[in-house]
């Protein structure tokens, strides 16, 4: 394995963690909003 | 595809050593996939005990063997235990197994969140069944939850602490499942190889990333529902009671908002392990690639938009109705579609039949069926007359059983040789195949006319008219169970037994795809050096037109 392959490969993983927190934080957001909307209406 | 030379130069393991280094610290995906699959085929095997003691009961009319109340915690528990325990984590371990293979990644994108995702599972299910195991083994305690797997109140809130023993162990399921979700998403997307575009992808891998968004999104409705359910229970709100101003129905919306889509988590990653196995076996690309992509992304659409067809019978306004009634009929589209594609991608094809071709035929007609009621099912007036019976119990079981599970047989055989490097018993897989069939149509069968004549589900006794078909039934139940220690000794037995013959690293002739370019066992590290595609040795062949 050439150190080519093993920055391209790290860049993969560092845009692999990013998707995951912007997932995770859409799916944070959408809900919480319900949630807010349901304090706030109650 | 792959340069051979990267195969053999990936073929050092650097495994850990012992077993905590291997097992509880995994990060491997191959390990973590390995340990799903395991897990899941212990709760399979749990799960059916439980059934055999429900076919037991119902075998005769009058009570034989257990209490009713110990027959409803069976009938909630083998739910919950197969549902969750047994299929959901099957897939996902196919999915550990095999998504990075097919896409030439090294790994999942995030391992230790997967090593994470894994191991919260036994202990969700501790929790879970430790009530039970309490009553049972001890005989202390009133035992597991007793109100079915739907948890509807305010009869799931009449339990004893078993309510918060499940609402905990449902969270803790629910994380498991988010993180393994948001993992296959980030390693979809991020991890591929260089040129294996979206479009270029296997249906399974397809399949999986849809599922994924399916999971993330509903996940946290059924965490919601249950929390409520646990503030109702020991918190004293009224969320779901009307006395407070609260409203039980409102708990059956919200559960089937979740509840329909986790059907197709059960079922999209089955409808892509076929459409890796039919092209391989038919010796043929796959007909229909993107119809099959898009029909598997409008199944999951569709899926967010039908939830009150569970719920007919509890009244809604006749608007509701039509909607919820048009929309579950309109599913019948998409899955078409991919039934059509399947059929011609066999048309004309060099056909062989191996267990995995046999299985994934077996799901293809079975499903089928299973689908067929559900469109009966979708019928305003006939499902006031069907909800509830036994033909629902049929529905699911054509669908989970000989959709789901078979999907999941065919599978292991299918990718067995290519992770044990061994080929697995071929006269004995068809001896499951073929035994697993008859008794499987003998079991559920049946129950489509116990339902038409009124028998109703979850009940422990029965009226004698019911006595005949139950007797069969429950025949066919015991002949399933017990074929299913076939299965159980075929994978042990590839696992294990050294005689046996090497797989090649092809496996099957006809097969196409990263995953066969690999050796046989896969290497514990594999595609460390990212693979060069050629569009033309895909799964799927030339695929842009």
């Amino acid at each position: 394995m050439t150190s080519t392959d093993l920055r391209e490969l790290d860049a993969r993983r560092a845009a692999a963690k990013r998707t995951a927190w912007i997932v995770a934080g859409v799916v944070f957001a959408i809900y919480g909003m319900f949630w807010l909307s349901g304090i706030l209406g109650a | 595809m792959a340069h051979d030379a990267t195969a053999h130069h990936d073929d050092h393991d650097h495994k850990p050593h012992g077993f905590v280094n291997r097992w509880l610290y995994a990060t491997n995906h191959k390990d973590i996939g390995t340990m799903y699959l395991v897990f899941s085929l212990v709760m399979f095997f749990l799960g059916g005990l439980m059934a055999m003691v429900i076919r037991g009961e119902l075998m005769y009319p009058g009570l034989q063997l257990v209490e009713p109340e110990f027959f409803n915690q069976m009938t909630t528990m083998h739910a919950l235990v197969m549902i969750f325990g047994a299929v959901m984590p099957a897939f996902v371990g196919l999915a550990n197994w095999m998504v990075p293979l097919m896409i030439g990644a090294p790994d999942m994108a995030l391992p230790r969140m997967n090593n994470w995702s894994f191991w919260i599972m036994p202990f969700a299910f501790t929790l879970l069944l430790l009530p039970l195991g309490m009553k049972v083994f001890f005989g202390i305690g009133a035992g597991g939850p007793a109100g079915g797997w739907t948890l509807y109140p305010p009869l799931s809130l009449q339990g004893g602490d078993s309510v918060a023993f499940t609402i905990f162990a449902v969270h803790m399921m629910g994380i498991s499942s988010i993180m393994g979700a948001i993992n296959i998403i980030a390693t979809i997307l991020n991890m591929r190889a260089p040129g294996m575009d979206l479009l270029n992808m296997p249906v399974f891998v397809w399949s999986w990333l849809i599922t994924a968004f399916l999971l993330i999104a509903v996940m946290p409705v059924l965490a919601g529902a249950v929390t409520m359910l646990l503030t109702d229970k020991f918190f004293g709100t009224t969320f779901f009671s009307a006395t407070g101003g609260g409203d039980p129905v409102m708990f059956q919306h919200i559960f089937w908002f979740f509840g329909h889509p986790e059907v197709y988590i059960m079922i999209l990653p089955a409808f892509g392990i076929v459409s890796e196995i039919i092209p391989t076996f038919s010796r043929k690309p796959l007909f229909g690639y993107k119809a099959m992509v898009y029909a598997v992304a409008s199944i999951a659409f569709l899926s967010f938009i039908v939830w009150a067809h569970h719920m007919f019978t509890v009244g809604m306004p006749l608007g509701g109705e039509l909607f919820f009634m048009y929309a579950t009929m309109l599913i019948a589209v998409p899955t078409g579609i991919k039934v059509f594609n399947w059929v011609f991608t066999m048309w004309k094809g060099s056909m062989t039949f191996e267990t995995p071709m046999l299985f994934a035929l077996g799901f293809v007609i079975l499903f089928t069926i299973g689908g067929f009621s559900g469109l009966m099912l979708a019928i305003v007036p006939a499902d006031f007359q069907y909800h509830d019976t036994y033909f629902v119990v049929a529905h699911f079981h054509y669908v989970l059983v000989t959709g789901a599970v078979f999907s999941i047989m065919a599978a292991t055989y299918y990718w067995l040789p290519k992770w044990t490097g061994r080929m697995y018993n071929e006269s004995l897989g068809k001896w499951h195949f073929w035994l697993s069939t008859i008794f499987v149509n003998l079991l559920f069968f049946p129950q489509h006319f116990l339902g038409l004549a009124g028998m109703p589900r979850r009940i422990p006794d029965y009226n004698v008219a019911f006595a005949d078909w139950n007797w069969v039934s429950s025949v066919g139940g015991f002949g399933f169970g017990l074929s299913q220690l076939i299965f159980a000794y075929i994978v042990w037995d590839c696992a294990r037994n050294k005689s046996l013959a090497k797989a090649t690293d092809q496996v099957w002739e006809g097969a196409r795809g990263l995953e066969w370019t690999v050796s046989s066992p896969a290497p514990y590290h594999s595609f460390v050096t990212p693979p060069v595609i050629d569009d033309s040795k895909l799964a799927h062949g030339d695929v842009t037109h």
